[in-house]
């Protein structure tokens, strides 16, 4: 059907369609991530010694290798859609089969922390500390997880005859992925590093 | 004829307040009803006005007029300081009965404590002075969490629903929660409080007549919200000194009878709960 | 204002969205999972009208138990199972506690925010825009079909032994996180409802800063577009910090985490029958994320009805809005300072009072906004030719219903006024009249205005006017009296006030409110009478039969994929009508001005541009 309206004027803010609804999204994300950290200050300052305790229970080496991990990844995402649009082909694969291991490795990474809490039965409701814990990073490894599905899903397509050129979705793919690196960089030390010994604060 | 029209005088609706504060709340209530009928009046006048005068008539056409900026500009700044004039106007009361700062010194002190589904109360006993209480002696048997070692923890008594106090005292509730929310809502007093589980809130009011009312539980606390209700009986001083004594008297009894030795009869006639003077046998 | 040699480009990358050929879409495609703007609408229409039923029957429900309290309900008593209906029929505790929740989760999550956004926001946007469809048009599919597994969950304690949720709309911890399964999936639920109205604002967002017509800059835009822009700029900002509280009322409720179960409480859980929360959180925390989404939320329930009713009363009253850029600032205000005064619903929470203070200035500070836009309304009543169809009066309804709920909205500003005041019927009576009163009289105006857009046939204007009028006074005969019982100090979200000595004598009222709440159920027949038999048997609607302004009258009545049948440009703002430089009373945005015109502008310029 041809369409009576002429259209070539859109997007009118020159951003394309979904790299707005991208950005907006992720606006919703961070009031998203805003609520648990809101809640995560105010609960840990009700209970500074709960979570003075429980930090020393987490594994500072894992969460730096994750750091690494994330931050390569946010890198080399940005390095795959370069080449993208310089419609080189072999680099983009190159580029975004590192992110994807990256990803993985995280994960990995991930479910090893995991286990080794469930061992010495440090579960969401022993102490308000790993319900925070286990909270904050889960949804961040949902998110990990939602965004290796299209990387997967981009990387497989680019060896097809067809190949893959839609440089604008990876862009937009890699607009999430620095969010998901960037809520790490603001979990990490929350979790991990904040170490109560600093706050004047609690009774 | 105009019958009806006492549906509309909204300040004849409150139940009878007996509280020293509560005239002052209605007034404020008062206050903006008057003034909530001025512009409903106002608005309403203009609206039916104009949807009579401008409907739509033959060979009559609408104005193509836009807006004017002076007209915006009053009727913004006009309800600017209308609303924070009650805003301001309103505060001291506000402060006045929920600041903790500003409660007065009160002459009875007790614990109360929402459970689902009643109100169950802690009065400080023989020695008028209520034992100390921590999170981590709650248990069922004790949900006031008081604590076992203390020696002014002994002789207090605790009642359930049925609450006494005596009239113009100043009264201080502390106020919790067992299991959900509650809120600690005496209609005649114009209190309420949300009683919150974990922690204790100050509620005062002091009230001016004696007589029997009602408490209610005014947050959803589960199925049988609608039936948490409390009575509250105020007392001339001599009645509720007398209630008191007795309630001393059982309870040392009960105490003896736990311990397995006859009730000790000389000192339970020692300190009247309240002096007439007011002074604070119960406060800590 | 058009940016089209920057956006040119980037424009190829998304053409596939509706480059697809309509003619061979299989009926599934094109009447169940359609990408099309106006049939999602139509879906979220024919799903909203039917949870209005539901809530309202559990409404009507609530009403008999508490005019009568133990009382057998009539027809229905005999087919409740033991537990909800006792051995007569009569509505057990429980089951009024599930009952009132479902009422308020429907009415609120599953009827007015979809409703309006939903179904206005989907039809209106595109075509009063001039475009074809959404940025994403299968992101908002989605974001109809999330919906429906949603509300099975929201309501799935339907089907469970241990019923329905029970802990109110609001779901205040620890209530709510020691219930059953019935409140674990109404959790869930209502988590997923709120990620479907993301995904609807976020496309709106986009849809409206990318998609307009040529010549249609932001201030050309109708008020109704702009009230679902803002609405969906609250909707991406606000729905998630509920989601996050909700993520930890169910690790509390099913996780047995304890953010907001302080420490040693003594309660069990009714999904396992354990105590194992480790303490250390707070029941008020849950309070403060909820309000900072929920006041704002009421807004998002309201905004895209104010709109509507500004472009109905231009239109009907054959006037310029009055204060068009006034309503875009007020509407932007509400928008920005509805995130700062979620307090005032927490005044008596146990809250610091001097928090107290601080919302109630804020409060004070938002009714000015909603002052603004009714005098604005008077404004464009005052020297109109006013025509009474049903969807003015629906829109004359909505003002004056406002400014009552507005007026109430004063008493319970004032931290001192609302301690006496909150929890109690007043605070009823105020929301119905704006959610009921204002709202939903907007969103019946919008279907009255727009239907012979959406289905291409008019609906019967002596019906419709009576489904106003009825309901109209219904309305008020049950939530007028709701002022006085509040200010008796009845409670709200009881079953049976007969409980109480001191509201004995309102049980009278009571009766009187729940035969008006009857009357006014019963009325709402007429209108989804005059839908369906109107969309069988009804006139075909012209192009423009309103005469208005905005660009979907320049759309063929009923129009298909692609909307227009012409290309748009726009010429001038939404709001030219009884121009003075005109004969005919009205001015479309689309319609290129002649010599003539241009001339007479220039020698006589008005205040539009
Ligand atoms: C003039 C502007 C308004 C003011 C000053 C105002 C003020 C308030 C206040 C202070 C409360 C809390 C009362 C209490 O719980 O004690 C409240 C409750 C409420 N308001 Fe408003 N309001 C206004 C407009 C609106 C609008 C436009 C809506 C919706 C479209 C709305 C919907 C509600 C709802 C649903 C509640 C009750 C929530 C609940 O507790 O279940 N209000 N309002
Ligand atoms: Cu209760
Ligand atoms: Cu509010």
């Amino acid at each position: 059907m041809s369409l009576a309206l002429d259209l070539r004027h859109e997007p009118v803010s020159g951003i394309p369609h979904g790299k707005m609804v991208m950005w907006a999204f992720l606006a919703s994300e961070i009031m998203f991530f805003s609520g648990f950290f809101g809640a995560f200050t105010v609960l840990r300052n009700a209970n500074i010694d709960i979570f003075m305790e429980g930090t020393t229970h987490l594994n500072v080496a894992m969460a730096t290798i994750n750091t690494v991990f994330l931050i390569t990844s946010s890198l080399t995402m940005a390095l795959s859609i370069l080449n993208l649009e310089k419609k080189n082909t072999k680099m983009f694969q190159v580029f975004m089969g590192i992110t994807i291991l990256c990803a993985f490795g995280f994960l990995v990474v991930k479910y090893f922390e995991y286990s080794a809490k469930f061992e010495h039965h440090l579960l969401p409701s022993k102490s308000i500390f790993f319900a925070f814990y286990f909270m904050m990073t889960g949804f961040h490894a949902a998110h990990v997880i939602g965004g290796i599905i299209p990387m997967v899903w981009m990387f497989l397509r680019s060896f097809t005859k067809k190949g893959y050129t839609n440089h604008v979705r990876v862009e937009i793919l890699g607009l999430y992925w620095h969010f998901v690196d960037l809520v790490w960089i603001f979990l990490f030390p929350a979790l991990y590093l904040l170490f109560p010994g600093a706050h004047h604060g609690g009774h | 004829m105009f019958d009806w029209f006492k549906y509309f005088d909204f300040p004849a609706w409150f139940p009878e307040n007996v509280s020293t504060f509560g005239a002052e709340l209605d007034g404020m209530f008062i206050l903006i009803w008057y003034i909530c009928v001025a512009i409903f009046i106002l608005t309403y006048a203009l609206l039916i006005y104009f949807l009579i005068k401008y409907r739509e008539k033959p060979g009559v056409r609408a104005i193509g007029y836009h807006g004017n900026n002076m007209l915006e500009f009053t009727w913004t700044i006009l309800p600017t300081f209308l609303f924070a004039g009650l805003g301001i106007y309103t505060d001291s009361a506000w402060e006045k009965t929920k600041n903790v700062s500003h409660i007065p010194k009160p002459d009875v002190t007790i614990d109360v404590m929402g459970q689902q589904f009643n109100w169950v109360y802690r009065y400080p006993g023989a020695d008028g002075i209520l034992g100390r209480r921590a999170p981590e002696f709650k248990t069922n048997d004790n949900i006031f969490g008081v604590d076992p070692k203390d020696e002014h923890g002994k002789d207090d008594f605790i009642i359930e629903t049925e609450m006494h106090l005596p009239i113009n005292k100043n009264i201080l509730v502390n106020l919790s929660a067992k299991d959900v929310l509650h809120s600690f809502f005496l209609p005649n007093f114009r209190v309420k409080q949300d009683a919150l589980p974990g922690s204790w809130m100050k509620v005062w009011f002091n009230g001016t007549k004696a007589g029997k009312y009602e408490i209610a539980c005014a947050e959803l606390c589960g199925a049988s919200h609608y039936n948490m209700r409390g009575l509250l009986y105020m007392h001339s001083l001599d009645d509720y000194n007398k209630w008191y004594d007795e309630q001393t008297k059982a309870k040392s009894e009960q105490l003896a009878q736990a311990l397995g030795t006859t009730a000790p009869t000389a000192d339970t006639t020692a300190t009247p709960a309240v002096t007439a003077g007011g002074t604070t046998e119960h406060g800590k | 204002m058009e940016a089209i040699a920057s956006a040119h480009e980037a424009h190829h990358d998304h053409g596939d969205s509706h480059a697809h050929d309509h003619h061979s879409l299989s009926f599934v495609r094109k009447y169940i999972f359609s990408n099309d703007h106006k049939v999602i609408a139509k879906q979220f229409m024919t799903t909203t009208l039917f949870f209005f039923m539901v809530g309202g029957l559990a409404a009507l429900l609530v009403r008999w138990q508490i005019a009568f309290p133990g009382e057998p309900v009539p027809f229905l008593g005999s087919l409740l199972p033991e537990a909800w209906g006792g051995s007569t029929g009569a509505i057990q505790p429980g089951f009024y506690s599930q009952l009132m929740t479902m009422h308020g989760a429907i009415m609120l999550f599953l009827v007015i925010i979809p409703m309006v956004n939903g179904m206005i926001g989907n039809f209106c946007i595109p075509l009063m825009i001039g475009t074809d469809d959404m940025a994403l048009p299968t992101l908002n599919m989605f974001s109809f079909w999330l919906n429906i597994p949603a509300a099975m969950l929201l309501m799935g304690g339907f089907v469970l032994e241990s019923g329905m949720a029970t802990a109110g709309w609001t779901a205040y911890p620890p209530l709510s996180a020691i219930q059953g399964a019935g409140q674990t999936m109404w959790i869930v639920g209502l988590f997923l409802v709120g990620f479907a109205s993301i995904m609807g604002g976020i496309n709106y967002i986009a849809t409206v800063l990318n998609k307009r017509a040529k010549g249609m800059s932001m201030f050309r835009m109708p008020m109704t577009i702009w009230a679902l822009f803002i609405t969906a700029v609250l909707i991406t900002l606000g729905t998630p910090v509920l989601a996050s509280a909700l993520v930890m009322l169910f690790f509390d409720n099913f996780l047995h985490t304890s953010f907001f179960i302080p420490t040693n409480l003594l309660a069990t859980s009714a999904l396992d029958g354990t105590n194992h929360w480790s303490g250390g959180g707070q029941p008020l925390l849950f309070q403060h994320l909820f309000w900072f989404y929920s006041h704002p939320a009421v807004y998002i329930m309201i905004l895209p009805s104010m709109g509507v009713v500004s472009d109905v009363m231009a239109t009907f009253a054959r006037k310029p809005i009055f204060g068009y850029k006034a309503m875009i600032f007020a509407i932007m205000g509400i928008g920005f300072l509805g995130f700062i005064v979620w307090g005032h619903h927490m005044f008596q929470s146990g809250m610091s009072p001097l928090l107290g203070t601080t919302f109630v200035l804020s409060t004070i500070v938002i009714a000015v906004p909603s002052a603004i836009k009714i005098f604005n309304w008077l404004g464009t009543l005052w020297g109109g030719s006013i025509r009474y169809t049903a969807a003015m009066m629906c829109a004359v309804a909505f003002v004056s219903m406002f400014i009552i709920g507005g007026l109430s909205g004063i008493f319970m500003a004032s931290a001192a006024v609302d301690i006496y005041i909150h929890d109690t019927y007043f605070i009823v009576a105020h929301f119905h009249y704006v959610l009921f009163g204002a709202s939903i009289f907007g969103v019946f105006s919008a279907i009255y205005y727009w239907f012979p857009k959406m289905y291409g046939k008019m609906l019967n204007e002596g019906w419709g006017r009576m489904h106003v009028i009825w309901s109209f006074i219904f309305f008020n005969l049950t939530f007028f009296p709701m002022h006085i019982i509040g200010v008796g100090g009845h409670m709200r979200r009881i079953a049976d006030p007969t409980v109480y000595d001191f509201l004995k004598p309102f049980q009278g009222m009571n009766a009187f409110i729940t035969w008006s709440a009857i009357g006014l159920g019963f009325t709402q027949f007429i209108l989804l009478f005059n839908i369906i038999w109107n969309l069988n048997y009804g006139k075909k609607a012209p192009r423009n039969p309103w005469r208005s302004n905005t660009l979907e009258w320049a759309a063929p009545p009923h129009p298909g994929h692609g909307n227009f049948d012409t290309d748009i440009t726009v010429y001038r703002g939404p709001y030219e009508y009884s121009h003075e430089n005109r004969e005919s009373d009205y001015w479309p945005q689309w319609v290129p001005p002649t010599e003539e015109e241009i001339e007479a502008e220039k020698l006589n310029p008005s205040h539009a541009h």
